[in-house]
């Protein structure tokens, strides 16, 4: 069977039905966090999750019988609507404990932003996973009711409060930033920009203008046969050849000179193939700033010449030293023999002995090895493996991860004692990680154990599918070519959710005995 | 479906010199003008028909940068036959030949069938290395040799099958232990022996082994 009739077959039964399954296991999990599945009476202990694959399906059904998958996504509802609120949460519950005056000091949550989300539960039950918080003035940022009340947030945390609360702009970015405010909360996540308002646009001056330096200084300057820029040079033509916007020339320029920049110098790595993939959501991102609805299918196909030399300037230094910050983190997934993307692939397989042990049989008995289909999904950060606007909100919860929050944050004076306490509640729950391998990437930008965890959710979530493979070939041909094309936000809240739930409930006490 | 033997294949070579095409000229039977770049390996497989008998391909087509060679070594093992492209329009991708070939007999069975690719024939006009040096390099160190086009198709198919007869030859000279599967060969489900190994005779295979 050829590799397209393959495809095509895939596609056909992946259209048919998507199924998975989950089996959360609640008694890891004693204290609220995002995705966690809530104790409900509603709600199985097991949940068994059913994903259905028309969207419109899911939002026609949720107001009349719920399904296990609105069970689910009901369940875990938290992980992206009322994170944002965690902070304030967690505190009003020590407090409540503390002084054993619960009902009279917290008031039940009144579901902010509900309503918009696809995820969101219809109707009264939410009462009763509600959760306590205080009438924190943090949390009652009065908006017009059309207005939504999360960007009003992200608003007034990027662009009015004199010091960007980090923490809870982590919080909040966790469940998907949007698209108005993406750029400027990644440069802040990145640690690129500082979090104190009125030093952000110096900093974005400088480092701009450090950058045209780097260009005179070595892009300008290089050798008519450098074998680096050559091949970065032959390299860039061929990406993404379905997006439009980096068959522009211009962008092409852009890409060349990023890295090549980048590469020449870090001469432990150099220039690896895949790098290229990892600067277009930087890319994208901060271009959509300049297109009218910020729509990134509408960045996809923009003239991008059309903006002036200025703007397109600040872009490139943006996206330069943004994807610099990346690549620090993760540096030895492209020094000499790519020793991080090896380890991150054995920790894969590793987890996925333990997540979905059928389908870690099914591919070791059909001799189905993980580095054969996984490398690319480390190389390139799954964005072979995602619609670019999937990768983009994907890299808002990464982003969320493993922000910095340990540089360019002073301890604000104002801010209040209970995102401090949300961290220690966190962690604590990592502690037992803390100093092993598992550790890697945490404080970066990119916290790389949480890719390794997307992407053991991400295999998982096609488990079923691959389950009726019955042969290498067939699961070879479906694990390079997964059907991820119709993909959005809401598939992307799934495998963000699950990520979660593997990352704490799979220890590495667990996987490394 | 069912088949009289398994060959395995590897595709190596210079970075943008045309594996990928030719891989998807070869399977999907189309050409793509522009191919996103390999990371890693890519798996690609095809039926062909040899002296009657259904022969499977499965195909590993490998980054062509320096920087996953740690990654794409790990495939000669296992592979029966390899086919080693370079790009008429590119003297440099000709050039490093020597070290392609250094680095597959070194980390493949010895007895791995070679095929020597030139790709982009269709690129006349753009030509830099001459058939003749394609065909002197390859008799130099016992390979096999054609010009390709992954664009016009041209000798793609001959390319693939004529590897295919080659190892088929072997194993019916016996060079080839088929049993071991290492080597890059498996015999099909239906014509496995059995019980134990059969000697090397020829074409004992095509027999059914015996079973089902």
């Amino acid at each position: 069977m050829s590799r397209e009739e393959q495809r095509v077959k895939s596609n056909e039964t992946n259209a048919q039905q998507f199924w998975k399954q989950q089996q959360p296991d609640t008694s890891a999990i004693t204290a609220k966090f995002p995705g966690r599945v809530m104790k409900q009476n509603s709600i199985a202990s097991t949940v068994a999750v059913q994903k259905n694959d028309s969207r419109s399906k899911t939002v026609e059904h949720r107001r009349n019988n719920s399904t296990s998958f609105e069970l689910f996504t009901a369940s875990c509802d938290d992980a992206w609507d009322s994170k944002l609120d965690d902070c304030v949460a967690s505190d009003c519950v020590q407090h409540t404990v503390r002084r054993s005056s619960s009902a009279s000091r917290c008031r039940t949550n009144g579901k902010e932003g509900k309503a918009k989300a696809s995820v969101s539960l219809s109707s009264s039950p939410s009462s009763k996973q509600c959760e306590l918080r205080t009438t924190s003035a943090k949390s009652s940022i009065v908006t017009s009711a059309d207005c939504d009340p999360k960007l009003s947030k992200f608003k007034k945390l990027l662009f009015e409060d004199d010091v960007c609360d980090l923490n809870q702009l982590r919080s909040m970015a966790w469940a998907g930033i949007h698209a108005e405010v993406r750029p400027l909360a990644w440069k802040l996540l990145l640690g690129y920009l500082p979090v104190i308002r009125s030093k952000r646009q110096q900093t974005l001056e400088r480092k701009r203008t450090e950058y045209q330096h780097l260009v005179l200084q070595y892009y300008n300057n290089r050798s008519t046969n450098d074998e680096m820029w050559r091949q970065i040079h032959i390299d860039i033509p061929r990406m993404q050849p379905l997006i439009s916007i980096f068959q522009q020339e211009v962008v092409q320029k852009i890409f060349e000179r990023i890295l090549y920049i980048w590469s020449i110098r870090h001469p432990a790595s150099g220039y690896v193939q895949g790098m290229n993939d990892l600067v277009t959501p930087f890319f994208v991102t901060y271009l959509s700033e300049f297109i009218p609805g910020h729509s990134l299918m509408d960045v996809e196909s923009f003239a991008v010449s059309s903006l002036p030399d200025d703007t397109l300037r600040g872009v490139e230094a943006d996206s330069f030293w943004s994807f610099s910050k990346l690549l620090d983190s993760i540096q030895d997934n492209y020094t000499f023999a790519q020793p991080g993307i090896q380890k991150l692939v054995n920790l894969l397989a590793r987890v996925m002995k333990r997540a979905d042990a059928t389908l870690h049989e099914h591919l070791t008995r059909h001799g189905v090895q993980y580095l054969q289909f996984s490398f690319r999904w480390m190389n390139n950060l799954l964005i072979r493996e995602l619609p670019l606007r999937c990768i983009v909100r994907l890299w808002d919860t990464y982003l969320a991860e493993g922000a910095v929050t340990t540089t360019s944050l002073p301890t604000p004076s104002s801010a209040p004692s209970n995102n401090s306490s949300s961290v220690q509640q966190k962690s604590s729950f990592i502690s037992v990680s803390e100093n092993s391998v598992w550790n890697m990437g945490n404080g970066t930008p990119f916290a790389c154990s949480f890719h390794l965890f997307v992407c053991a959710a991400f295999l998982r979530f096609w488990s079923k599918t691959l389950l009726r493979e019955k042969d290498f070939q067939g699961l070879m041909l479906l694990l390079q070519n997964l059907p991820t094309f119709h993909w959005g936000d809401t598939e992307i809240k799934l495998l963000v959710a699950d990520a979660y739930q593997l990352k704490y409930t799979f220890t590495p006490n667990h996987l490394l005995s | 479906m069912s088949y009289a033997y398994l060959f395995k294949y590897i595709i190596i070579g210079d970075t943008g010199v045309g594996k990928s095409c030719l891989l998807l000229q070869f399977t999907d039977k189309r050409f793509q003008p522009v191919h996103d770049l390999t990371i890693g390996v890519e798996f690609g497989a095809r039926m062909i028909t040899i002296d009657g008998k259904q022969i499977k391909l499965q195909i590993w087509d490998t980054a062509g940068q320096e920087a996953f060679r740690s990654i794409t070594r790990s495939y000669y093992r296992g592979a029966a036959g390899a086919l080693l492209v370079y790009d008429i329009t590119r003297r440099d991708t000709f050039n490093h030949l020597t070290t392609w070939l250094e680095d597959a007999r070194q980390h493949s069975n010895s007895n791995m069938v070679i095929m020597l690719i030139g790709n982009k024939s269709d690129l006349e006009s753009r030509r830099e290395v001459k058939k003749e040096e394609g065909e002197a390099f390859a008799r130099e160190h016992g390979l096999i040799f054609m010009e390709t086009s992954a664009k016009t198709a041209a000798n793609v198919e001959e390319a693939f099958i004529n590897t295919a007869k080659e190892i088929y030859e072997k194993i019916q000279e016996g060079v080839f232990d088929i049993n071991n599967e290492a080597n890059g060969i498996k015999i099909g489900p239906q014509h496995s022996p059995t019980n134990t190994s059969l000697p090397l005779s020829g074409s004992g295979s095509s027999q059914g082994g015996g079973c089902c």
